[in-house]
């Protein structure tokens, strides 16, 4: 047994092991040093139990990480935490995210790696084939030569974050190499901006600047850089991002007359992203858990009959009310009324499906239960609140630790 | 896959909401239920919101968040003080007005159902339950399974930093659970809630 009290062992266990490897040293890892509030049990819940993971979760975890490495005081904890993270960052259930690790991920927040910005992977499913250089860098390049055409460019403009030199500075060599223009690198959030807002290369009157950044939101950070360029009396001719979020970048660049060029569009990856997430989180998209697949693990009741009637009742019940929020309305439903006259013995068929489908259970868990162990400030937080229940679960022996679920999935 | 999963969706949402037949639509989200449709009224949509303490035979208070200083019945009063406590007010008409963001409410009998958000084109944003997101037109989901519109509400389009500074007000407060996530701009990043381009 390994606990989080003694995160030396832990995080020695965590680097010398895959997920696989784990299972097969049979070794059991806890997580009940953490307070039932903590925002790290959250995350590591997943991680130590050894899971699958989603991308968004090893996103939580850096955001995590983060705060941490801002106190000095827990430097244990950081160890164990940076453990975790690279057990994800193996685990994680996206096969074509692993490419990434290529980049400067490396625990730096995810929005200053190149790519990886939360925003734009919610939005790029097909992140993999753009994580090719070559295949990028043409891109670029082909939309480069048409400001160059159509406006004229006679140098590169790369923006810096917060961090230092990631993003889409990442293509600058290439970039250069590919176009024959000379280049320059914009401070954009660096703490020496105001001293020394150009990082690298020079910005020259008269020069006519063609912006490369990763990501089109509001345009604000290219027309910052614009205006500084301006006041150097140079021009900003065009920009071309690799992603366009369609949220005023485009308006918002053409009042300064930048050409504005996204290798790719919002709208056209939308049916993708749909489908990629329909997959991802199926879960989510269950009309009706397939009780076959779920049988009940408690055979001390009548199961024919009982969990006839639950999946009748529980159809009827879904199918009426899963348009709605009003619990008002969802628990006045006749076949609410008949499934809570079935009394406590379907609890273990209710948490069953609640490990599959979070949402309409917890009106039926707390009226069957008599319960409610979602502390108040997590109510509303679908994921907190199934995390609780099944929680509570356990506890009250409604639950198989062994067969049963081993976390929400954030 | 994709076109059978959507035309499944479709299908559903037509045989709830027999008027978007008569419209265009289009579905702007995934399902989830990380938020509701009063979360992507309000813009944070990381929560789920309805005011539910009150509910006829429970014991167990709320399964839902709610300010707590708010009243707790499914009254349209109730949700008119929330969207005023997020600078709304009552207003006559769903008329589309530039400048003017706005939020319609649809009840049955005396219980809200529902709330819809006007976006700058006029159109509509409405969260389906725990189901997706759609864009369409307000009278579109009249005779539904939400019932029809009832209230109408406005308040001035916001800039990023003044929707930010009536949020951090809000979180301080209504005691807002957890504090939001803010970007590098300090801004706070409103989860979950991403419309696509409008038809």
């Amino acid at each position: 047994m390994v606990t989080l009290d003694d995160p030396p062992k832990l995080m020695s266990a965590f680097h010398r092991s895959n997920r696989r490897s784990f299972r097969e040293r049979g070794m059991q890892l806890s997580y009940q040093h953490f307070s039932e509030e903590s925002n790290l049990e959250r995350v590591l819940i997943h991680l130590l139990e050894l899971k699958p993971v989603g991308i968004n979760s090893v996103l939580s975890l850096t955001e995590e990480f983060r705060r941490l490495k801002e106190n000095p005081e827990d430097r244990d904890l950081q160890d164990t935490f940076m453990g975790a993270l690279s057990v994800a960052m193996d685990n994680v259930i996206e096969p074509d995210i692993a490419p990434i690790q290529r980049f400067p991920f490396s625990f730096a927040p995810p929005e200053y790696a190149f790519l990886s910005s939360r925003k734009l992977r919610t939005f790029f499913p097909n992140i993999n084939e753009v994580l090719d250089f070559e295949h990028l860098t043409a891109q670029f390049v082909k939309a480069i030569d048409q400001i160059r055409t159509n406006n004229g460019c006679t140098r590169l403009g790369f923006i810096e974050k917060a961090f230092g030199p990631l993003g889409a500075i990442e293509l600058r060599a290439a970039l250069c190499n590919k176009t024959h223009l000379p280049s320059t690198v914009y401070r954009a959030y660096s703490w020496k901006r105001d001293l020394q807002p150009i990082s690298a290369g020079r910005l020259e009157r008269g020069d006519k600047v063609c912006i490369v950044y990763d990501a089109g939101i509001t345009g604000g950070l290219i027309r910052e850089f614009a205006e500084y360029a301006k006041s150097l009396g140079a021009s900003t001719t065009g920009a071309v991002v690799f992603f366009d979020f369609a949220e005023g970048a485009e308006e918002s660049l053409a009042e300064l007359s930048i050409l504005y060029r996204p290798l790719l569009k919002k709208q056209d990856v939308l049916e993708e992203i749909a489908c990629r997430y329909e997959d991802l989180y199926q879960s989510e998209f269950l009309e009706y858990p397939d009780p076959a697949k779920y049988p009940s693990a408690n055979q001390s009741f009548e199961p024919s009959t009982l969990e006839r009637q639950f999946e009748s009742l529980t159809k009827q019940w879904i199918q009426d009310t899963s348009y709605h929020t009003s619990p008002t309305l969802i628990t006045r439903h006749p076949a609410y009324q008949g499934l809570l006259k079935l009394g406590k013995p379907i609890l273990p068929l209710v948490i069953r499906n609640l490990e599959i489908r979070p949402g309409n259970w917890f009106h039926l868990l707390a009226d069957l239960a008599d319960a409610n162990p979602v502390p108040h400030v997590h109510r509303g937080n679908i994921f907190m609140m199934r995390h609780y229940w099944l929680n509570w679960a356990r506890k009250n022996g409604y639950l198989d630790h062994a067969t049963g679920s081993q976390g929400d999935t954030l | 896959m994709v076109t059978s999963i959507m035309q499944q969706a479709v299908k559903e949402i037509l045989s709830r909401f027999p008027r978007l037949h008569q419209s265009v639509f289009c579905l702007a989200s995934i399902a989830t239920e990380r938020y509701n449709c009063i979360a992507l009224a309000i813009g944070v949509g990381s929560y789920s919101w309805w005011p539910t303490s009150t509910r006829k035979g429970t014991k167990n208070g709320v399964e839902y968040y709610w300010p707590p200083s708010l009243p707790l019945t499914d009254e349209p009063t109730t949700f008119v003080r929330l969207f005023q406590v997020f600078g709304y007010s009552e207003c006559q008409s769903a008329e589309c007005v530039p400048g003017i963001e706005k939020v319609a409410l649809f009840k049955v009998d005396q219980e809200i159902r529902h709330a819809s958000r006007q976006l700058p084109s006029g159109k509509w944003w409405s969260k389906l339950g725990p189901k997706k997101d759609i864009i369409h037109e307000l009278s579109s989901l009249d005779e539904g399974i939400y019932g029809s519109e009832c209230i109408y509400l406005q308040r001035h389009q916001l800039s990023v930093g003044e929707v930010n500074q009536l949020l951090r007000q809000i979180m301080t407060d209504y005691a807002f659970p957890e504090e939001l996530p803010i970007n590098n701009d300090g801004l706070i990043i409103l989860q979950g809630i991403y419309p696509i381009d409008e038809l």
